[in-house]
């Protein structure tokens, strides 16, 4: 691999790794603030749809036909996949999988804060960020996903490493 | 085995970026620096004085910025707006990069103690331009491409 390759390679591995941190220190800040519990999901929406934008109709109306009537289970949900596609990210393990999962969950949070006092390009930001480092499959610098790429070649079934 | 990373994402990531910047002049337009309705930038630079995370950066603002604000307005409206059109076009891209990144950190340092504010959104913009200037973001889909091939 030439140098300019490796170089680029090493700055989407850094993109990988500091979205991978962004995702576990929220994940404490929200296991520490009560987030992952039935109140503390109705909470986060009720919070979301009164006093900061809480996005357009559609959303709204997907929200509340489905997260807010089960708001202990998808607590749960929430709990164990911020932390893997943290986790993921981190050490860059199924990179493009756990990239795309995290690229879902910052549009929910765009469309979420659309039109509230927020600051919206942050989540912009994030979004872009979770699929570059998707596409350009990150984890191959700086991550597990170089080993699965050392030992069993290109994955068969579409680009999941 | 595909090793290289795809440059192409990195230059989609570069021209939003880009529209980043443009659209943040929206609320620092000349020439009074102040949107419709909402902060103007003389609103954010009195909030970054009166939460400051590091105290000379706020007696920085408060006793320099502060009282010669059109100068710093017009100089923060004009590199702004250099980053966005060399982010959006690909031209000059890693001087570009650089300045933005110079802008995300001073954003950063500023804006950390600022209520509301998250800090993380400035690292990740600081990153960005890092990356810019690293990877030579402008020579795919941008005009340093086209400056390089001919």
């Amino acid at each position: 691999m030439g140098q300019v390759e490796n170089r680029m390679r090493q700055a989407v591995a850094i993109l990988r790794i500091t979205l991978g941190v962004i995702l576990v220190v929220t994940w404490f800040k929200n296991l520490q603030d009560g987030i992952y519990t039935a109140d503390g999901i109705v909470g986060l929406f009720n919070y979301l749809f009164n006093d900061n934008g809480g996005g357009p109709a559609f959303y709204r109306a997907i929200i509340n036909g489905t997260i807010l009537q089960v708001p202990g289970l998808f607590a749960v949900f929430q709990l164990v996949g911020e932390l893997l596609l943290g986790l993921g990210l981190l050490v860059g393990l199924f990179t493009p999988l756990a990239a795309v999962g995290a690229a879902l969950f910052f549009f929910n949070l765009f469309l979420a804060y659309l039109g509230g006092h927020e600051w919206i390009w942050t989540y912009v930001l994030l979004t872009v960020s979770a699929l570059v480092t998707a596409l350009t499959q990150a984890g191959r610098a700086w991550g597990l996903d170089s080993l699965l790429l050392r030992r069993l070649g290109e994955p068969p079934g579409g680009p999941i490493w | 085995m595909s090793l290289q990373a795809p440059l192409w994402p990195i230059a989609v990531a570069r021209a939003i970026i880009g529209l980043l910047w443009l659209f943040s002049l929206r609320w620092k337009l000349p020439p009074d620096f102040m949107p419709a309705e909402g902060r103007g930038l003389m609103d954010w630079l009195q909030l970054e004085v009166a939460h400051a995370a590091f105290p000379l950066y706020g007696r920085l603002v408060e006793q320099l910025v502060l009282p010669n604000f059109t100068l710093f307005a017009w100089m923060i409206f004009l590199a702004e707006l250099v980053v966005g059109l060399s982010l959006l076009t690909g031209a000059f891209t890693r001087l570009g990069a650089l300045l933005g990144l110079g802008l995300s950190v001073n954003l950063g340092i500023g804006l950390l103690d600022v209520p509301g504010e998250w800090p993380w959104s400035y690292a990740m913009l600081a990153m960005w331009h890092g990356l810019f200037f690293v990877t030579g973001a402008g020579r795919v889909w941008g005009l340093d491409g086209l400056r390089s091939r001919s």
